[in-house]
């Protein structure tokens, strides 16, 4: 009973606020102790657990590291992939401006071993409609034409190897002349008469004669001119508009069929 | 076994050369990584598949290019020949051996190339063809030839174990 009446006359002396001064002077001892034991307890806590956040935090940033690699090779892939859209997006483009044409779409997996030999190799063979002879175009211009044929790939000889021939005309000047590739790559003209006044820049077409390609298609410019008056021809070095060093993607016309023209022998009836 | 590896061996370097060598040029001149994958093969002291790798390799190096197939063929076959000769007489120095074959085998293969087009009615200058294309591949092959010998000599090891010596 007298516990009671006590505790009751301290709850109302607290309720009074009559028991603040007391109890501010007697709490606080106990609150810095308690600050005291905690920031102890503190130091002592993370000292203990140092080691094994470092643990998590070198797993946590060799994580981190995966994933900025990952996204890395992502964003790698992410730009060839661009690069490419770039490239079929052109020729897309391309062969929407030349509804009379058909194609079909190729990248450039190979080169030939031989340095003598200026061929590609292609994706796509017969399976795809590709036969020998089928002219190989890109958005630039003219690269060559499809030389031999499997089901699944093709070997494109391009117009600048030592063998390659091609009927061209110069587009303002009318004149028709043949374009020959050569060991180190570079384009020239040739079988020019000298009566033809060559200029600087002059557009480079293929002319469609022989059958060998169809015309119109650009061949590249008229870089320098070579004349001499001992000469029954006059030469001159063609910028190609293709960059074939960097050629990643090209389209075969596969409506297009060379004629073989054979010798022509008198019939005798 | 060693016939058997020749198959993917020579795959793996045929792609490498036509994706990558090839387009690594000096001048006009490219590295033959298959002559080198040969010669290198010959050259190893227990190999007995020389021929077959040489054959093999010229095939599908015939396949894969514009050239008559019999050019690759008869061109590392006269490599191996070579490696072969020269392995019985100065097998003490290998990469002596190496060196020489690399350049004697570079310019007749290419020599006989530049022959072989030039008959064919190719019209490439034959000065122009050895200035632009045969030194310059020469020099490239002798700087792939010495890794190219290290890969393949370790992999006759794997395929020949030493015998023990009692």
């Amino acid at each position: 009973m007298l516990v009671l009446f006590v505790a009751v006359g301290l709850i109302l002396l607290a309720l009074g606020g009559y028991l603040g001064p007391f109890l501010t002077s007697a709490f606080d001892p106990l609150v810095s102790a308690q600050r005291w034991i905690s920031t102890r307890y503190t130091t002592i806590y993370e000292f203990l657990a140092v080691p094994r956040d470092v643990a998590s935090l070198r797993q946590r940033n060799a994580e981190l590291e995966n994933e900025i690699a990952s996204l890395q090779t992502q964003i790698v892939e992410l730009q060839q992939q661009l690069r490419e859209s770039q490239i079929l997006y052109a020729l897309l483009d391309f062969a929407r401006k030349r509804p009379e044409n058909e194609y079909v779409a190729a990248s450039v997996i190979g080169r030939d071993p031989s340095p003598f030999l200026h061929y590609v190799i292609i994706d796509h063979g017969s399976d795809d409609g590709l036969r020998h002879g089928m002219p190989v175009v890109t958005q630039q211009g003219l690269v060559g034409r499809v030389d031999a044929v499997t089901a699944g790939a093709s070997r494109v000889q391009l117009i600048t190897d030592p063998g390659s021939r091609v009927n061209v005309a110069l587009q303002s000047l009318q004149t028709e002349a043949l374009l020959a590739g050569s060991l180190t790559g570079d384009i020239n003209i040739e079988m020019i008469q000298q009566d033809v006044d060559l200029k600087v820049g002059e557009l480079v077409l293929t002319s469609g004669l022989g059958a060998d390609y169809p015309g119109d298609i650009v061949v590249g410019q008229i870089v320098s001119t070579r004349k001499r008056e001992t000469d029954l021809f006059q030469t001159a070095s063609v910028q190609s508009a293709v960059d074939f060093a960097t050629l990643r993607a090209v389209l075969i016309i596969t409506n297009f069929r060379p004629v073989e023209i054979e010798p022509l022998v008198p019939i005798n009836e | 076994m060693s016939r058997i590896i020749a198959v993917p061996i020579l795959i793996l370097a045929l792609m490498i050369q036509t994706i990558v060598v090839s387009s690594l040029t000096l001048l006009g001149g490219a590295a033959d990584l298959i002559m080198l994958v040969i010669v290198s093969w010959a050259l190893q002291d227990r190999v007995e598949t020389a021929w077959e790798w040489a054959i093999l390799g010229g095939l599908l190096t015939g396949f894969v290019s514009a050239l008559p197939i019999y050019v690759p063929v008869l061109g590392y076959m006269f490599v191996t020949l070579l490696a072969r000769w020269i392995q019985k007489r100065v097998w003490q120095t290998p990469i002596l051996a190496l060196l020489f074959v690399t350049v004697i085998g570079t310019f007749f293969v290419n020599i006989l190339t530049l022959v072989i087009l030039q008959l064919g009615g190719s019209l490439i200058p034959f000065d122009e063809g050895v200035s632009l294309v045969v030194l310059p591949s020469t020099l490239l092959n002798l700087m792939v030839a010495f890794p190219v010998y290290l890969l393949l000599r370790d992999l006759a090891r794997w395929i020949y174990p030493a015998e023990d010596e009692v």
